[in-house]
């Protein structure tokens, strides 16, 4: 039997073969696959911090609750409870806001603003602050441990920055609202 | 020969960082505001003019913008002739009144057209007055909302109204109409 010649040109072209193989190996290894491919850059913060993201500045004022909210003359009341977010977006770069929101509970389920659940913030531009008022009617089970999700891109937020707020929503503070009897006033403050 | 298939290999990883990078949010930011987009400054006469085929539907457009003026404001005037409408600005705030001359064919149909104003980086401001406690609506249409029995005139002015915080000035307008040009006028420090 005779052995193979393996000049060293060959035995080198052979190993960077192998070795690119390899580091494609451990890239796909280590890139992100199916659901977590596109995931979004998460800023966490609590009540009261501000996250810096790419697109501005977002910080969450106060957390309140109650069975019932009243803007104008109209009162809406829910067998949950609502949560009222204040907020403020200060865009950086150009015009823009807090397009949409996810509550996220601790049991991982998510709800969206919808019909009831209701995104007031209008947009501005870089370097001037607008309130904003977020209300979500949630199951009073769901709202312990919540956290609120503030996102810039209302159809694609593949890549993109977001807030993730510890809203700090204990149940003792759900007692509370439950035991609310004034509504809360979702009546903007300034009006033309 | 050997060392070509060296460097051939060795310029796979590369390569492959390369296209990695290429296509990273903060790359596409970068190259999106330069490739699709044809900036087109202003001749002598101070005007741009934009005409060619409709890139979404058949037919042609063409449309001259400018000149471009900035002025800090403490009233709205939607057209020019309007009664002032006078309006609180805030500290901090300031208001600016862009005036845009446009020159197009009073039959033509108005095109898509949007309006930005950038400061001295870059930052980019839209016309509206919604974060000014009770101001009266502004437009940020390119064109004047006319009655049915109006006609264009074949030379307008527009104004758009911006917010802006009262630190920084208006340093350039840009106004897209069809893709891929745009119109680009600097201003001049006040």
């Amino acid at each position: 039997m005779s052995r193979l010649p393996l000049g060293s040109s060959r035995f080198a072209t052979v190993a960077l073969v192998v070795a690119a193989l390899s580091v494609g190996r451990v890239v796909t290894e280590v890139l992100p696959d199916g659901k977590d491919t596109g995931r979004p850059f998460v800023t966490e913060v609590s009540v009261g911090e501000t996250a810096t993201l790419r697109w501005g500045t977002v910080e969450v004022i106060s957390v309140d609750g109650a069975l019932e909210t009243r803007e104008f003359r109209t009162a809406l009341r829910t067998p949950g409870v609502w949560i009222v977010v204040r907020a403020t977006a200060t865009p950086l770069v150009d015009s823009s806001t807090i397009a949409t929101l996810e509550l996220r509970t601790a049991q991982g389920s998510i709800i969206t603003a919808g019909s009831r659940s209701q995104r007031n913030c209008p947009s501005s531009n870089p370097g001037i602050p607008v309130e904003c008022t977020l209300t979500i009617d949630v199951a009073p089970q769901d709202a312990v441990g919540a956290h609120l999700a503030l996102i810039h891109n209302l159809n694609d937020t593949r890549y993109d920055d977001e807030a993730v707020v510890d809203l700090g929503i204990t149940e003792a503070k759900i007692a509370a609202w439950k035991a609310r009897t004034e509504p809360i006033d979702l009546t903007p403050r300034t009006t033309s | 020969m050997k060392r070509n298939r060296v460097l051939v290999l060795a310029a796979i990883p590369l390569a492959f960082a390369a296209s990695m990078a290429a296509s990273s949010q903060r790359f596409v930011d970068r190259w999106l505001t330069t490739f699709p987009a044809i900036r087109v400054d202003p001749g002598a006469d101070d005007r741009v003019r934009l005409a060619g085929e409709n890139p979404y539907d058949e037919g042609s457009y063409d449309v001259t913008f400018g000149p471009v003026d900035a002025s800090r404001v403490t009233a709205v005037v939607n057209d020019p002739g309007d009664e002032p409408e006078p309006v609180e600005v805030p500290a901090g705030l300031a208001l600016w009144r862009i005036a845009v001359d446009v020159q197009m064919s009073p039959t033509a149909e108005a095109g898509p057209c949007t309006f930005v104003v950038l400061d001295a980086k870059d930052r980019k401001y839209s016309a509206g007055t919604s974060t000014l406690p009770g101001a009266p609506p502004v437009t940020s249409a390119c064109t004047p909302f006319l009655e049915d029995d109006e006609v264009r005139p074949p030379r307008f002015t527009r104004h758009f109204h911006v917010v802006m915080p009262e630190d920084v000035e208006p340093a350039a307008v840009r106004l897209f109409y069809y893709p891929p040009r745009y119109a680009q006028f600097d201003l001049s420090p006040s």
